[in-house]
């Protein structure tokens, strides 16, 4: 099991990427972590079960959020690639909204290169919390 | 603090969803997955993932618009043989804050699916919306 987290909160908006700088693992695992751009390289030979939850501070609290993991190129990976979004819309008590994922998952056996986690949709100079983690469990295949 | 190992053995992960909208009725209305990602199994006859060996599962739903005030949950269904059992999650759309993210499960079975289990109100599951994801473990 290794566990992926940010040492401090960081400020972050729409488009950007939370920059995870700590890796915590028992041993080495095959994945690596880039300390300073929070991404993570994934080894071709594993299978990976990857589960970021969320902790924001909106910095409009009638907005909404959605995290979603990209490949090295920046494109969302598809959830017919095992790349599920954490997404959260808000509406009010009076107004139906559709209800929320607060977990972003990347399933696979067949791990693109890298990956990072980027705030597709997320109010300008929110904060992401120290609460905001990565598990992951590295598969033999 | 000590973790554990990074490397568990296991067959593999897996991931099914939806390709359809779905609306369900309030209650005992069976959560439908389309496709099963990356991995050798299948989908049920029913719509749920077969199991070979024994897994856990998590699985979400997203609800596209409900009705205001509703309430409702879901639960992994047709667990119960060979000593799995289902897990569910309940959410209020009112009170949006104290919701769960999903229904946990172990088990072994085939065609294992997600099922509403209590509601208000009826409510829709959109594309891609109804979520199972997984390992199957190593016997």
């Amino acid at each position: 099991m290794i566990e992926i987290t940010l040492s401090a909160s960081q400020t972050l908006s729409a488009g950007g990427i939370v920059a995870f700088d700590t890796l915590s693992c028992e041993t080495t695992p095959a994945l690596s972590l880039n300390t300073s751009t929070g991404e993570i390289t994934l080894a071709s030979d594993k299978s990976y079960y990857i589960e970021a939850s969320i902790d924001v501070t909106r910095s409009s609290t009638t907005s909404s959020f959605e995290f979603a993991w990209i490949d090295s190129s920046g494109t969302v990976i598809p959830i017919s690639d095992g790349g599920f979004d954490a997404n959260w819309v808000f509406h009010t008590i009076s107004s139906a909204g559709p209800t929320s994922t607060n977990v972003a998952n990347y399933v696979t056996n067949s791990p693109t290169s890298a990956i990072r986690l980027k705030a597709i949709t997320l109010s300008a100079s929110s904060t992401i919390l120290q609460g905001t983690r990565v598990f992951i469990i590295e598969v033999d295949q | 603090m000590s973790y554990i190992p990074p490397t568990v053995t296991a067959e593999a992960v897996f991931s099914a969803y939806n390709t359809t909208t779905q609306s369900a009725s309030v209650t005992d209305q069976i959560l439908t997955c389309q496709v099963f990602n990356d991995c050798s199994q299948s989908i049920g006859a029913t719509g749920g993932v077969n199991l070979p060996t024994k897994a856990m599962l998590h699985g979400q739903i997203r609800t596209d618009s409900p009705p205001d005030q509703v309430l409702y949950s879901i639960k992994f269904d047709n667990m119960a043989q060979n000593g799995g059992f289902g897990g569910q999650f309940a959410c209020n759309s009112t009170v949006r804050t104290d919701q769960d993210d999903g229904a946990y499960g172990i088990g072994i079975d085939t065609d294992v699916f997600m099922r509403t289990h209590r509601g208000t109100k009826t409510w829709k599951s959109d594309v891609n919306e109804t979520r199972i994801m997984g390992f199957l473990l190593n016997q």
